[in-house]
């Protein structure tokens, strides 16, 4: 077990997520031969993604140092294995309603593509606080969302964006003392 | 009682000055706007103002904060009410019924009883901090490890009704909240927990990102999953109802005003746990637990006097004992010791004007939040006829500079978004994500007092301690009454 839990605790997160995709995939797998479960694919799949978490985390307190003095009554490992521990009948007591038949079906879909593209986009926006500052990212984020939520109003294309920057580096920064990113070309070109 | 009146008057005698009413009104404005924001909260709102009260008299500068933290501790409500953002981690048991009457109309409604609970909450809180200071400081420090692992198991058992038709998915929400809690440094043995080689996650999830996160995030790329072209918010008939129509929540305004302020003495609680547990207890009391989570005035009125009652328990402790039981109540510590003041028994007999001043500004302030709430509701609401199309791309921003804001770090962003996808995903598949929230918030303190009750007196701290047992009995109660009421009805059914 030690060094099962060693070898999870030493992934690093993008790890951590592959590992969870390849479970949720299996999982995927496993409920598609029942037709019985397949309206609850994906709250069954939550259930699987927050019990592989729990299972993780159970995994990798093997790996916690132990203390070396007694007396001690609890150590670092003793609350995640006890929350471990609960969330196992807890996850089982939400499964038999779908099992049973007797929950609401998944939702159906909406535009997954759009959510896609927001979230692509402020990953983006948060990349590139880095190199061009928090407000032109911002800025040009905006003008992102209000494209994909269908807005071809040019003036408020950029009414906005310049607004938003004008109030931000007045309220944020000036005011509340926020430190924005500038970004590594600003900060280059302000010297 | 007649030495607190007098001192009380001579109190109210220095707040009617011009200086110390302005300066009141300007700190609760400054609360409401900073409160409103997501990601300021109610100890960063005093924080920045604090700079402000080294020039002032001791007493006007308390004016000035506490003011603030009143405001604050209101502002959160309001975008909680409005765009499912709340201001600040109490605001988010407001969020629950808040946002779903605003979606249905009741904007008026829900901004009307969110704000005279809060005003009513806070004179509560007050009118207890003044005349119970002393003696509850002193039972409050008798708690001992076991009855604060008792009072999180409490709080815990608020899930038990907070998931609904969907109870069974609140209790796993809740136990992913404690599980989350548990990344970061452990905070007995500081063994490193969960942080897969980043240092950042060693002080473990920023609560405010991830509740901004989970709420508004999550809420927002529900809707752009759904948004169709053109979509416009109904327009909200904006109207305040009569006063009359706040009679029919008084019990649930009192009761949670009381229970906050004892819930806000506890240093460490503070009002996130207040709100959490008065939400639980009056969904109990209702005629109409059904409505709760779905635009329920109850539960609006419940979470908001709670939270504001609690700012009162929360300045026991520190005026009694010098012992600060929240942060707001800690940058409140440091400006009292800037001016060379050491809060605890002592300055009730050393300084009774700045004491007394300081409640009856609290008094103030709370008339001042009823100001501001009336003149400003009208114009805050309007940020619900900005079009979709330009509201969703400004709620995205506010939250991510707000986060931004907790830690001054990309950190604290991060956690928004990922806290953002998990709200997403629990939005779509019915996954209530407010138990998340309430396992995150107790998560601390149930495994500190936890194990701190085990290291002190063992395991029978837990059952030889009377207090400890009446409110792990309490706690079981709640869980099971709601169960065994429901066998009771059911068994009923098929006798008939």
């Amino acid at each position: 077990m030690a060094q099962i839990s060693r070898f999870f605790a030493g992934q690093g997160l993008l790890m951590q997520l592959l590992f969870l995709g390849i479970i949720l995939a299996l999982g995927w797998l496993l409920i598609r031969p029942f037709r019985k479960l397949r309206p609850y694919t994906g709250q069954i799949l939550v259930l699987v993604a927050i019990l592989w978490i729990g299972l993780l985390f159970y995994i990798i307190t093997f790996s916690f140092p132990v203390p070396r003095f007694s007396g001690v009554a609890t150590t670092g490992a003793t609350v995640p294995r006890f929350w471990f521990y609960v969330l196992i009948p807890v996850t089982l007591l939400a499964f038999i309603p779908m099992l049973k038949g007797e929950e609401v079906p998944d939702r159906k879909r909406g535009s997954l593509r759009r959510v896609g593209i927001v979230m692509g986009a402020l990953v983006l926006s948060l990349f590139a606080f880095r190199y061009i500052g928090y407000y032109l990212s911002s800025a040009i984020f905006l003008v992102v969302i209000m494209w994909v939520l269908d807005s071809r109003n040019k003036i408020e294309l950029v009414a906005v964006p310049v607004c938003w920057v004008i109030f931000s580096y007045f309220f944020f920064a000036r005011l509340l003392y926020v430190r924005l990113p500038v970004g590594m070309l600003f900060a280059g070109l302000l010297g | 009682m007649m030495d607190i009146l007098v001192n009380l008057g001579g109190g109210f005698g220095i707040m009617f000055t011009p200086m110390a009413i302005l300066l009141c009104l300007l700190g609760v404005f400054a609360g409401v706007t900073f409160g409103a924001i997501p990601g300021i909260s109610p100890s960063m709102a005093v924080a920045l103002l604090l700079p402000m009260t080294f020039t002032l008299q001791p007493v006007l500068g308390m004016v000035l904060l506490l003011g603030a933290y009143k405001g604050a501790n209101y502002g959160g409500s309001v975008s909680a009410v409005l765009i499912n953002t709340p201001g600040t981690p109490s605001a988010a048991v407001t969020a629950f019924d808040g946002y779903p009457m605003t979606k249905t109309g009741r904007v008026g409604e829900a901004m009307g009883v969110s704000l005279y609970a809060s005003v009513i909450g806070g004179i509560i809180g007050t009118v207890v901090l003044i005349a119970f200071a002393q003696p509850l400081a002193r039972v409050a420090l008798q708690f001992w490890p076991s009855e604060y692992f008792a009072l999180t198991i409490l709080g815990l058992t608020t899930v038990a009704t907070m998931g609904g038709k969907n109870w069974q998915k609140a209790l796993v929400a809740v136990v992913f909240g404690l599980l989350l809690n548990t990344i970061g440094m452990d905070p007995i043995a500081g063994t490193r927990r969960f942080t897969f080689g980043d240092m950042r996650l060693l002080d473990g999830l920023s609560l405010i990102p991830a509740i901004i996160g989970l709420f508004a995030l999550g809420e927002l790329f529900y809707n752009i999953e759904h948004y169709a072209k053109g979509e416009k918010f109904d327009k909200l008939a904006y109207k305040l109802p009569k006063l009359s129509y706040y009679l029919t929540v008084w019990k649930n305004i009192v009761r949670s005003g009381v229970l906050g302020t004892i819930i806000g003495i506890f240093p460490g609680a503070g009002g996130t746990i207040a709100a959490f547990i008065s939400y639980d207890v009056e969904k109990r009391f209702s005629k109409h637990p059904e409505e709760f989570g779905k635009g329920s005035a109850e539960g609006v009125a419940a979470a908001e006097s709670s939270n504001s009652a609690s700012a009162g328990g929360a300045l026991v402790p520190l005026l009694a004992l010098g012992i600060p039981g929240s942060a707001t109540a800690a940058v409140l510590l440091g400006s009292l010791l800037v001016h060379g003041l050491n809060p605890g028994p002592e300055m009730f007999v050393e300084e009774p004007e700045l004491v007394y001043g300081m409640f009856a500004s609290m008094f103030m302030a709370n008339v001042f939040i009823l100001v501001v709430g009336l003149l400003g509701a009208n114009l805050f609401v309007r940020v619900t006829d900005l079009k979709k199309t330009l509201l969703y791309p400004l709620i995205f921003t506010f939250a991510i500079v707000g986060s931004f804001a907790v830690t001054s770090s990309m950190y604290s962003v991060v956690v928004c978004v990922v806290f953002g996808v998990i709200g997403w995903v629990f939005r779509r598949y019915d996954y209530p994500p407010a138990p998340v929230v309430l396992g995150i918030v107790l998560g601390s303190l149930a495994e500190l007092s936890f194990r701190q009750a085990l290291i002190i007196g063992g395991i029978e701290s837990f059952y030889k301690r009377p207090l400890t047992l009446i409110m792990l009995a309490v706690a079981i109660a709640a869980v099971a009454a709601p169960i065994v009421k429901k066998r009771m009805q059911e068994k009923k059914l098929q006798d008939r």
